[in-house]
């Protein structure tokens, strides 16, 4: 078979003070049964082993870089795709496995699909101290529609896409300055320029029990949140609602985190749009009793929904 | 590897009528990252085109062998491990995918525990239409020798396809048993571990995908399976009576539901004789008095009452 029967497929993997997982990571890829990839592997300035590790594995598909600024996961990948000669790209992550046929399997689909390809979505298995679930199926991949705003699940993380490299390159790449949702924030930019499509097979597993817990850091989620209104809000102009939560989301972490006066300030943004909601006022009266309150009200509603959920 | 050179693992693949889900199960043993294994796929007397799924996978560690009549899992893995040239011995099953590390991370295991004579880890069952991953085992693994023997007794707690386990444990005449069609595995992880020292390595290394067929639980010849399980490791069991009992009562319950009345009875006086101040017991005993229709009526019920308290 020819080349053009096996796209070249670049992999993109940033990797930043992991030297314990990263090696994993890096031979999950190296085992695909797709004949044909580059492995881009990028030391994102670590501090820790990870250059030894990674040198340690020695293959021909492997191209090494190394930062000597810390750039994140966002400028990380970057810094790859500008080096990546394949038709397309697929992310990994430095804590995720990758199942044998992943790629494979993507490039399968996506060559069955007429038409060109878009952003190809997979599948995956959740592996997380409090249980191991499945991630897929119709319910879930209708949610996962970037345009339907905020919402926890609406995120695909990079290791499930398979996307053409010119379109990423098109849609301008991965904006540096978000530091967690640069994921949602490129694929919402995607959006405008190709079609996505759905592969419902778990294709690689994220690790969160061996890989250690998941970034939840909050400030930085509302500074992402800034940003992506700040390139996207006219997706939302017709929707007041998703508009408005995106304010109230704002708001609430602000003033949870850093300022009240300002944190009052989104939520009154999300009270005037969107009056009939009760959430921005709940949390706009719990100001006045500062931002521990307003982090205890928070905490308490989310017990409350998960509790509710289970029922 | 070439015949000269030593192998490190020999991998033993029963497969009957699985020509779909055996390339992906085999893929995800030769993409392990320790490459000198051979994989010995043991093809039960398929009638489909299992022979030719095998030969078009062009890779020289296979060794195919193929059972001229249907002789069950058992005989199935017996004649690979005949075979088997290898230092370790793991099994897969054609419905199964490895993560790429599973054989490394096992060996690494068993390098540092130069005493245990096998290890296993986390199994996760992908089951149709269900969101949960189902992680095994679920039950807590005692370190304690003595009471990791009696918690194995109790219940399967490493399934086949996560073992790894030094050739030389099967040098001796252990074996799959073939009189045990349901429980063979457990039968001799049971036999091993009386003898060996065995590892847990708690990381979920294999998923089970199951498809609707291979949910089907048989358990109408359960009842003979736990008696010859009983044979089998009776010393162990004069140790342990609560366990014995706890064997008796439970093939009480299937002769009762799938035998005959009479032989549940005496089965479950057996359970008494041996604890006669378990309530259990009596009560196992006194529900086999009730005609069989009864008998199911109180097990529905008591499963209802069981998912009723799990919630």
């Amino acid at each position: 078979m020819s080349d053009s029967d096996f796209p070249l497929v670049s992999v993109v993997l940033p990797t930043h003070n992991r030297q314990l997982l990263v090696g994993r990571a890096i031979r999950s890829v190296l085992a695909q049964s797709y004949p044909h990839f580059e492995l881009l592997v990028v030391n994102d300035a670590s501090t820790d082993h990870t250059h030894d590790v990674v040198s340690a594995i020695v293959d021909p598909r492997i191209r090494y870089i190394e930062l000597k600024k810390n750039l994140r996961a966002a400028g990380a990948r970057n810094v790859a795709i500008d080096q990546a000669s394949g038709q397309f790209l697929a992310f990994q992550d430095d804590d995720d496995v990758w199942l044998v046929d992943k790629l494979k399997r993507q490039i399968e689909f996506v060559q069955s699909q007429s038409g060109s390809p878009g952003l190809n979505l997979c599948g995956h298995i959740s592996h997380r101290p409090e249980g191991t679930v499945r991630v897929g199926g119709p319910r879930y991949f209708d949610q996962v529609q970037p345009q339907r705003g905020l919402c926890p699940k609406a995120l695909i993380a990079t290791p499930g896409w398979l996307v053409p490299t010119e379109l990423v390159r098109k849609a301008g790449m991965f904006d540096p300055r978000v530091r967690s949702w640069d994921d949602w924030e490129l694929s919402l930019r995607l959006s405008e320029i190709c079609e996505f499509s759905h592969l419902d097979e778990p294709l690689f597993m994220q690790d969160r029990v061996t890989g250690g817990g998941m970034w939840k850091d909050e400030p930085v989620y509302a500074n992402d949140m800034k940003i992506v209104l700040e390139r996207h809000a006219n997706k939302w102009r017709d929707d007041r609602r998703t508009m408005a939560y995106h304010y109230y989301y704002i708001g609430r972490l602000t003033a949870a985190n850093e300022s009240v006066t300002e944190g009052r300030r989104w939520l009154l943004k999300a009270a005037r749009i969107n009056p009939q909601s009760i959430r921005p006022w709940v949390v706009y009266a719990s100001t006045f009793f500062g931002s521990g309150f307003v982090r205890w009200v928070s905490g308490a509603s989310r017990h409350l929904r998960s509790w509710v959920s289970r029922r | 590897m070439t015949s000269g050179g030593s192998i490190r693992v020999s991998v033993i693949l029963p497969t009957r009528n699985r020509a779909t889900t055996l390339p992906r199960a085999i893929r995800s043993v030769l993409c392990q990252s320790v490459e000198s294994l051979e994989l010995i796929v043991v093809d039960d007397a398929s009638v489909d085109n299992t022979h030719e799924v095998v030969r078009a996978i062009e890779d020289s560690r296979i060794v195919y062998l193929r059972l001229v009549e249907q002789g069950g899992v058992s005989a199935a893995r017996n004649e690979g491990l005949a075979r088997a040239r290898g230092e370790f011995i793991a099994f897969q099953d054609s419905d199964d995918e490895w993560i790429t590390d599973k054989l490394a991370q096992q060996l690494g295991h068993l390098e540092s525990h130069p005493e245990q004579s096998m290890v296993f880890s986390k199994l996760g069952r992908v089951i149709p239409g269900e969101q949960q991953v189902r992680v095994k085992p679920t039950h807590h693994v005692p370190e304690n020798r003595e009471e990791f023997l009696v918690a194995l007794m109790k219940v399967n707690l490493a399934w086949t396809q996560t073992w790894l386990v030094r050739a030389d444990v099967f040098h001796n005449g252990l074996c799959f048993d073939h009189a045990i069609r349901r429980g063979e595995d457990w039968d001799l992880a049971i036999a091993i571990a009386e003898r060996y020292s065995v590892g847990y390595l708690p990381e979920l290394l294999v998923l089970a995908h199951e498809s609707e067929d291979s949910l089907v639980a048989r358990f109408d010849g359960f009842a003979d399976d736990l008696k010859a399980m009983m044979d089998n490791h009776a010393e162990l069991l004069q140790r342990h009576p609560d366990v014995k009992a706890q064997y008796c009562r439970r093939i009480a319950s299937l002769c009762v539901q799938y035998g005959s009345q009479a032989e549940g009875r005496r089965w479950a006086w057996r359970s008494v004789k041996l604890q006669p101040f378990l309530l259990l017991n009596l009560a196992v005993l006194a529900s086999a008095m009730f005609p069989k229709a009864i008998y199911m009526h109180i097990q529905s019920l008591k499963r209802r009452l069981g998912i009723l308290l799990s919630r």
